[in-house]
Order: C-alpha cells, then structure tokens, then sequence
C-alpha cells in the first residue's frame, strides 16, 4: 500500500527541483562563501596566515613589499581568517559561484608597502602595521619600534631608558 | 563557565606484556569491547614504542587504555587479538605505521600501506618527515583468496564502492550465485591525516581537517577531537556550547539516516523512495546552512566550545524547518515500512550474530541491530548529553532490516533531541580560550557518530601542537564484520548488505571523500559484470 500512497504524494508535491542555475539561490547573511581582504584595512600582521588550515593565506615579503596572498584554490572556507582578523579586513562573503576558467580569479593579492629599520635599513615591517602598533604603545616604547626585531635585541640599553624588555609590537 | 562533562571518562593503566591478554580476557568477560588501539614512537621522551589500547566498558562509563611499551631496540609487544579479535586491525595498523611487531599475530600483514611500500620504512615514527617521497618497490602480490576450488567463482565488487563511489575491494566467492566467503581489501586512499597534524597542523586547525575524515559525518569528528584535547588539557566548556555541539551532531545524524533510508531504498530498486527521503532532508540541510554557514562542514567545533552562537530568529527558523522535515520524513518512513516487497528483501539477509559481533566490536546501529545495548552518547555522556531524554533503540534480528529498524527510531529520537536542546538552551559565552596545553598530557573523546562509536585519541605536544592523534571512524570497526554477513546469501543481496552497515570506507582511511550533497554517486548495473573464473 505504502507505494501507492507515495505516488500519491509525489503527484500532489510536483516538481521541488530549484531553477538554480537559471534562477538564484539564497543563502542566508552569514553564508560562508568566497574570502574577499579589504586592501585598505589589512595590515600585513599575517593572523590570517597562522590561523588558516590549509594555507591557502600566505605572507610573503617582497622587497619593499608585504605580500597577503590568499588562494581559493586551497580554500575550505572555514572563516578562521575572519575569527582572527584584528582589523576585520578579512569577510566571507555570501559568493558562492566560483568557477572558473581563469586561474587569476582565484587569486587576490594585497601589496603593503614596508617600513625601512632606521638602523640597519632592513624592510621589517608595514607602514600600516607599524602606525597602528605606535598607537598602542607608550610613546617612549614606539621609538624602539622603528627597529627592525634583530637590532632591536642588539639595542644599547641608552636607546630607551628604564624600557625594561622589549615590547615585540 | 561551565563543567567539564567528560570527567573520569576514561582511565590509563600501564599493564606489563606478560599480563595484557589476562587483563583484556577479564574485561571482554565484563562486556567490554575492543574500541580502538594506536601506536606511539616515544622514544624522544623515553626512548620506547608505546601501544594504547582503548577498551570501551559501556557498563561501567569508562573507558580503559591499556598502554604497553617495548624498548627501541626490541620494539614487540604480545598480540592481544588472540584473545580478542577486534584488536586484529589496530595491531596491524600500528605494525605498519609504527613498525611494532605483536607476537603471536594471528595475521600481521599489511593492512595500510600499499604492497609496493619498502620494507622497514614506518611513516608515522618521528623520525620519518611529513613530507618525504618513496619510491615504490617491487612489492609483493596480496595475500588473500584462498578459499577457491572448481566449483567456486570468484567475483570482485571493486575497486569503488558500488553505492558511494568510495574506494574499497571486496572478493566475493560464489557458488551457483550464493556467496560462500568474502575478503575485505581498503586502505586505498590512506593519505597521512594524522602525520599531516602532528608535523604541520597547529591545535585549532586540526578541527577542520578532522572534519573532514567524513563528508557526512565530519561534525563528529571535529567533536571528538577537541573533547580529547579538553580532556588532556582540562578545559571548561562552557554549556551553552555544549548545548550548540549536541545540537549539530543530531542535525547531522538526521541527514546522514535520511541519506541513508534513501540510498538503501535505492539499492532494492524503489527509487521515488529515494527521492522522497533526499527531498525530506533538504530541509535538515538548510538548518544546517542556517546556523553554521553551511550545509556541510559545519566548522562550528574549536578546542574550549563553539565558533557561532545562535540568535532567537535562528530558533524559531530552525524549529520551523524541524517541523516540516520531521513531519515528511514520517510520512515516507511510514510508507516504505508499509511496503511488504522493501521488508523482505532486508529480512533475515545479512545476518550478524551477537557473538560475532561483540568479539569484532561492531558499534552503532550494527550493534543495536544485534541485540548489543551500546550508546556513547548515554554510556559516556558528553556535549549536552547527560541533561537530554532520549531512548536508545536495540533489536534483536541481526539482520539488514534491524539496522534499518533502528535508524529509523534513531531518526525521530534525534528529531526530540534537537527539540529539546532548542528549548533548554542555557545562556553564556560559547567559547573558553583561557586555557594552556601541557606537555605529553593524554586525552581521549568519543561521540556517537551517526555510523556508531567514532574515537580520538591524542596526546598533546605542548607548542600548540599535538604530538600524537588517532582518529577511529566507526566503519573500522564494522567492516570487519561485512564479510560474515555476507556468507551464505545471493551475491544479489551483496550491495544492501554492505550498505547495511552505513559503510564510509574513506572515513576508515582517515580521508575524506565522500560526496554527501550530490544524488548521482549511485551505482546501478550488473553485479557480475567484471567476473572472473579463477585459474587454478
């Protein structure tokens, strides 16, 4: 009996296959789709990269560059980026429809130019990474971060008086 | 903050290689079941093998791990599969990958390597890197198919899943189309998850690559994953997230029964009974996409709780959906259960005794169907758990139409769960980070995965690494028992009872592959396709 009946149902429910891809697709606000780096917020701090699984978010410094390089390619979509973005560059947009036949689209890049070490004249860190450490520091410390990391450490105690160990930025 | 409900869930003992087998006998005797076991190269700490094995005591809420150690130079250690079978694959597994030898072995062949893998050569030691390359030997020919002779056919159902499009191999003997025997041959797409963490993986990322060991049951095993890291690590969770966890583990184990009411139908020909399952659990995807972000890969679970919390509007949305895929899902239970030609095909066919199945260790609802009253998540109360009424469904039939019998009640008691959990939800914050990883801690987390008892083991490293991480997929544990089922039935009846046992032969790999979202992974066409006469 329970065949009948079920073509019964199917009978009374009709067609429940959507028009997608010749009609869209909701998803709701939260989706996570396609990470999209907003390029003026990002600060090169490279969070993004540490946290993400499969290192699809890469850091790479070029020059006088900071390079932010993610890859939808290796992408799972897990929105990590985002939990531990600290400038809230990083989004997971709700853009799902990926494909495509342009490798290039897969890629975003995000240039940030770097801040010469006032000492050794090294490339160490973003400006926009740098200005906005100096915000949080005491102005006394923020002197000791034009420094690159390794003169830094090799830093003459007279440098920054009574600045007791130093603050990584 | 919350409580840790995973208090005094299991209990280490260092046992000594002369007294394991006594030790194990009297826990099997006690109705223990062999859960999983894992090998450990600890010799940067103390220059030793190590061997944990977890012996699940349901009766008791505990689980016992019995760890023996074997010096470098002689690293053996007595095989305790003599005295309990279900141990035979996690023997030959730490064999492969450890390179410990079991005395008295009955079959220590290689389970997870390829053939052609050099000899002496065991990946996950610590001094093998995560990313080297081997070039393959010659190899020697498999060892297995012995039970031939004139009148006995040999028929591989293989290299892919006829169902799922998974790797796996089954050689089926078959005499005038009955079968007499079966071998089991996987492990095909091993790819190294485990070494993968331990070398490159930091502690929060693991998550996400345990999540997907399993295309439908992924949530699971990022569940069970941070548990045992809370538990070596004594985190607090906080119980709204515990709430959170439990909640997606039911959605999850509704859609994974209604995917697998519809596939079964599908393999006994009913295929609008397909239809009307997967159309039923459309709506549990959407709750899913709902709350995570997502129909699949929830990626909710981190170490201390949960990423995403749940509005009022999300409620109400959720409950809504729940009514509908609830009220469908009812409807065409009921029908198919009504349909006399569905239910002979699955009774008394792919019959799995008791005895068997308590020595193999069969978990979830192969074991309910086998009469063996068995649930992690009442025997072992974890997530939101041991605050939720539910029962846990058991028959006694043995056979593909119990196994059905039980998702189906499991279904409809996830249904109340997800209710339940919805209307009790406590407030709070739904994630501890205040926590430190100790060094060299052991931790070990089970669910109840939709396919059964589903266990992580892991020790930590301190440095926000793991040292060591075993993830154990219920369908190791079941497979085992396929060939037994199979013995004495038409080779016609070979698909639904594989089937029967919700197979995810990657997930058994530590891999993932399974497709969950699309419909066309089925297999249809002749069995005997491929068949081979022996030459002998």
């Amino acid at each position: 009996m329970g065949r009948i009946k079920l073509m019964g149902l199917a009978v009374s429910i009709g067609k429940v296959t959507e028009r997608y891809p010749f009609a869209p697709v909701e998803v709701p606000d939260d989706y996570r789709g396609k990470p999209v780096i907003d390029p003026g917020i990002c600060t090169g701090c490279g969070a993004c990269a540490s946290a993400c699984p499969p290192q699809a978010i890469q850091v790479k410094e070029e020059g006088e560059f900071r390079v932010v390089h993610l890859f939808l390619g290796r992408c799972i979509f897990c929105g990590r980026c985002q939990d531990v973005c600290p400038e809230g560059a990083i989004r997971l947009t709700t853009e799902f429809e990926l494909a495509t036949p342009n490798h290039d689209d897969l890629h975003q890049f995000v240039r940030l130019r770097m801040v010469r070490c006032v000492r050794c004249g090294r490339p160490f860190d973003t400006y926009r990474h740098l200005v906005r450490s100096l915000r949080e520091v005491p102005f006394i410390e923020g002197e000791r971060l034009l420094l690159c990391p390794e003169c830094r450490a090799k830093a003459p105690l007279d440098w920054l008086e009574g600045g007791g160990d130093g603050n990584e930025g | 903050m919350g409580r840790s409900t995973l208090e005094g869930r299991f209990r280490v003992i260092d046992v000594s290689p002369d007294e394991v087998a006594e030790v194990v006998r009297e826990l099997f005797e006690d109705g223990c079941y062999y859960a999983t076991g894992m090998g450990v190269d600890e010799r940067p700490l103390n220059g030793r093998f190590a061997v944990y094995h977890a012996i699940n005591c349901p009766k008791r809420g505990v689980y016992v791990i019995l760890r023996l150690t074997a010096p470098e130079n002689r690293p053996s250690v007595p095989s305790i599969t003599p005295v309990l079978r279900g141990a035979e694959w996690a023997e030959r597994e730490a064999h492969d990958m450890v390179g410990v030898t079991f005395e008295n072995h009955p079959n220590l062949e290689r389970l997870i390597l390829p053939e052609d893998w050099p000899d002496g050569v065991y990946p996950l030691r610590k001094d093998f890197p995560y990313n080297r390359k081997m070039a393959g030997t010659e190899g020697t020919a498999g060892v297995r198919g012995e039970r031939h002779d004139e009148a006995t056919m040999s028929v591989p159902l293989g290299p892919y899943h006829p169902l799922l499009h998974e790797p796996e191999y089954f050689e089926l003997y078959v005499r005038e189309d009955r079968i007499v025997g079966a071998d089991y041959r996987g492990f095909h797409v091993h790819r190294g998850m485990e070494k993968l963490a331990e070398s490159r993986m930091t502690l929060n990322q693991i998550p996400f690559l345990a999540e997907r060991i399993c295309g439908i049951c992924g949530c699971t095993h990022s569940a069970a994953y941070c548990q045992a890291v809370e538990e070596a690590a004594g985190v607090e969770v906080p119980e709204r997230a515990l709430y959170i966890r439990s909640l997606m583990l039911e959605v999850e184990r509704i859609h994974s029964h209604l995917l697998w009411f519809g596939v079964a139908c599908h393999l006994l020909g009913f295929d609008s009974g397909f239809m009307h399952f997967w159309r039923a659990r459309e709506y549990v995807m959407d709750i899913a996409e709902l709350i995570t972000g997502n129909r699949k890969t929830y990626g909710i679970n981190l170490v201390g709780g949960v990423r995403r919390d749940l509005s009022g509007e999300k409620i109400q949305k959720t409950l809504k959906l729940l009514e509908l895929a609830e009220g469908e899902s009812r409807e065409v239970i009921d029908n198919v259960v009504g349909m006399k030609e569905l239910i002979a095909r699955m009774e008394g066919v792919g019959v799995l005794r008791r005895k068997d199945a308590r020595e193999i260790g069969v978990v979830g609802p192969v074991a309910r169907a086998s009469g063996i009253d068995t649930d992690v998540r009442r025997d072992h109360p974890y997530a939101a758990y041991g605050d939720l009424d539910f029962k846990v469904p058991v028959y006694r039939g043995c056979d593909v139409l119990s196994r059905f019998l039980v998702r189906v009640d499991e279904t409809f008691e996830s249904f109340s769960l997800v209710r339940q959990i919805l209307e009790n939800l406590p407030d709070g914050e739904i994630i501890n980070e205040e926590y430190s990883l100790p060094y060299m801690e052991f931790g070990l987390g089970s669910t109840e995965a939709p396919r059964g008892e589903d266990v992580h083991m892991v020790l930590t490293g301190g440095e926000n690494q793991v040292y060591r991480w075993h993830p154990r997929a219920p369908t190791y544990n079941n497979l085992p028992a396929v060939p037994l089922m199979l013995e004495g039935e038409d080779v016609a009846d070979a698909p639904i009872i594989i089937a029967s046992i919700d197979p995810c032969f990657s997930c058994t790999d530590h891999v993932s592959i399974v497709d969950a979202g699309s419909g066309r992974v089925l297999w249809r066409g002749p069995l005997l396709e491929g068949v081979e006469r022996l030459r002998r």
